[in-house]
């Protein structure tokens, strides 16, 4: 049976439905950062849970441009929900690369689950950055803080903790798919992948 | 974001802001707060970006959540400019990362809080059409919102039913095994028939949909404007480091 490659309705209302439900898993791991460990927990976490919705999504829908529309609505909510516009910019591009990492299997390869995945998670570390970088601007944006608090700030939230968390988030990420690719092995041989 | 079923009489009335200015507000904010674009010299300017969110609460009658939020920002700034030793420790460091996300997020979360409770699905998806958002896009956010109550009360039942066969979910590997995949199988199940019903009310055809949520450019997006251009001329152009 030969299905359209073209996204139809019932497609975006797939796209939909497994968007939210990766998105709940951020949601409530998020609940966790409104303390700063649990913000850090958030690369961890996230993708660890995620994984499972993300890879029955994979074995659901299949088709050119899924990961990108998902990354797109990620990226706007994270706007919408005052996150800033950092995520809906790396979104599109982790997005992009996502859908050809995917692309590239065919949309059917178990083997490019996991490098997709974790690719795709890395919209997350978006919300970092405004944490770790700018500093510069946002010290001169105010000058009251005073010196000691901005050394201080340094120390604690040093820019090579980006570098820290990217990888943490791609090797994580990778685990929670390996961890999916197990639990779901059963639903994917009977989806056809291979 | 608001749940139709409880706005559906919100959206006959127009709602104070264009969902659109919300957008712009948003990106300013993240601009402007998050990122200090501008410097010390648009200070004004920032600190008028910063209250509007707090404004709009109080105007649209989110008074609790907006004085909550006041409140954090109030006590993360006193703490930062008094309490503030620079001794190091682990409980000042503990303090500095929160109240350094606290003021640094505030203002955008605020705003944030407020487009979320304040726009419903259909304003949001109104809005994304007039500027032209594919339906690809638009299709999904709104399939994405109408399931989050879904996925709510799905993930409710299945504790319920784990909960009768006694299989607590303490440890992850359970919680993925009896609760996770249930629940996404589940959920995916009624996306289906949902998939049913929306091909019958015509989702796939190729034709302009149309909304009924009434949006549009008014009195309110004019105001916020009109404040924030002044602002902005004022802290340009003013000397207003002389007089503080």
């Amino acid at each position: 049976m030969e299905e359209s490659k073209k996204l139809n309705g019932k497609d975006l209302i797939n796209i939909g439905i497994y968007t939210a439900l990766y998105f709940v898993c951020v949601f409530v791991v998020a609940m966790l950062g409104l303390i700063p460990v649990g913000l850090l927990l958030l690369v961890v976490l996230v993708p660890l849970i995620a994984a499972i919705p993300f890879t029955m999504y994979l074995t659901k829908v299949r088709k050119p441009g899924m990961l990108f529309i998902s990354a797109i609505i990620i990226g706007v909510l994270m706007l919408l929900t005052g996150m800033g516009y950092y995520a809906l910019v790396l979104s599109v591009i982790t997005g992009i690369v996502a859908e050809l990492i995917w692309k590239s299997g065919d949309y059917r390869s178990i083997g490019k689950i996991a490098p997709t995945y974790a690719v795709f998670n890395l919209w997350m570390w978006a919300n970092y950055l405004p944490l770790f970088l700018e500093h510069d601007a946002y010290v001169a944006a105010r000058p009251d803080y005073g010196e000691t608090y901005w050394q201080a700030l340094e120390t604690l939230l040093p820019p090579w903790m980006l570098v820290v968390l990217a990888i943490a988030c791609i090797v994580f990420s990778i685990l929670g798919a390996l961890y999916a690719k197990k639990v779901l092995a059963k639903k994917m041989a009977a989806a056809g992948m291979e | 974001m608001v749940d139709e079923s409880r706005t559906y009489k919100m959206s006959v009335r127009k709602a104070l802001l264009d969902p659109r200015t919300k957008l712009l507000l948003l990106v300013l904010l993240a601009l402007f707060c998050l990122a200090g674009v501008g410097g010390a010299k648009l200070a004004p300017f920032r600190a008028c970006l910063a209250a509007l969110p707090f404004v709009l609460m109080l105007i649209d009658k989110r008074t609790v959540r907006g004085f909550v939020l006041l409140a954090a920002v109030v006590a993360s700034e006193a703490y930062i400019m008094f309490a503030f030793t620079g001794q190091g420790g682990f409980l000042e460091g503990f303090m500095l990362v929160t109240t350094f996300i606290v003021v640094r997020l505030a203002p955008c979360l605020m705003m944030g809080s407020y487009t979320m409770d304040t726009t419903s699905v259909s304003e949001f998806s109104a809005a994304m059409n007039r500027m032209h958002v594919p339906s690809a896009v638009t299709i999904p956010f709104s399939v994405m919102f109408r399931f989050f109550p879904t996925i709510k009360e799905n993930a409710a039942n299945l504790h319920d039913s784990m909960v009768m066969r006694g299989i607590g979910g303490a440890n992850l590997g359970k919680f993925v095994e009896y609760r996770l995949v249930p629940l996404v199988e589940v959920t995916s199940r009624s996306g289906d028939e949902l998939s049913a019903s929306a091909l019958v009310r015509g989702l796939g055809a190729p034709v302009r949909r149309t909304d009924i949520a009434r949006i549009g450019f008014g009195a309110g997006d004019a105001i916020v404007m009109l404040v924030l251009a002044a602002a902005l001329a004022g802290s340009l152009l003013l000397p207003w480091e002389a007089w503080v």
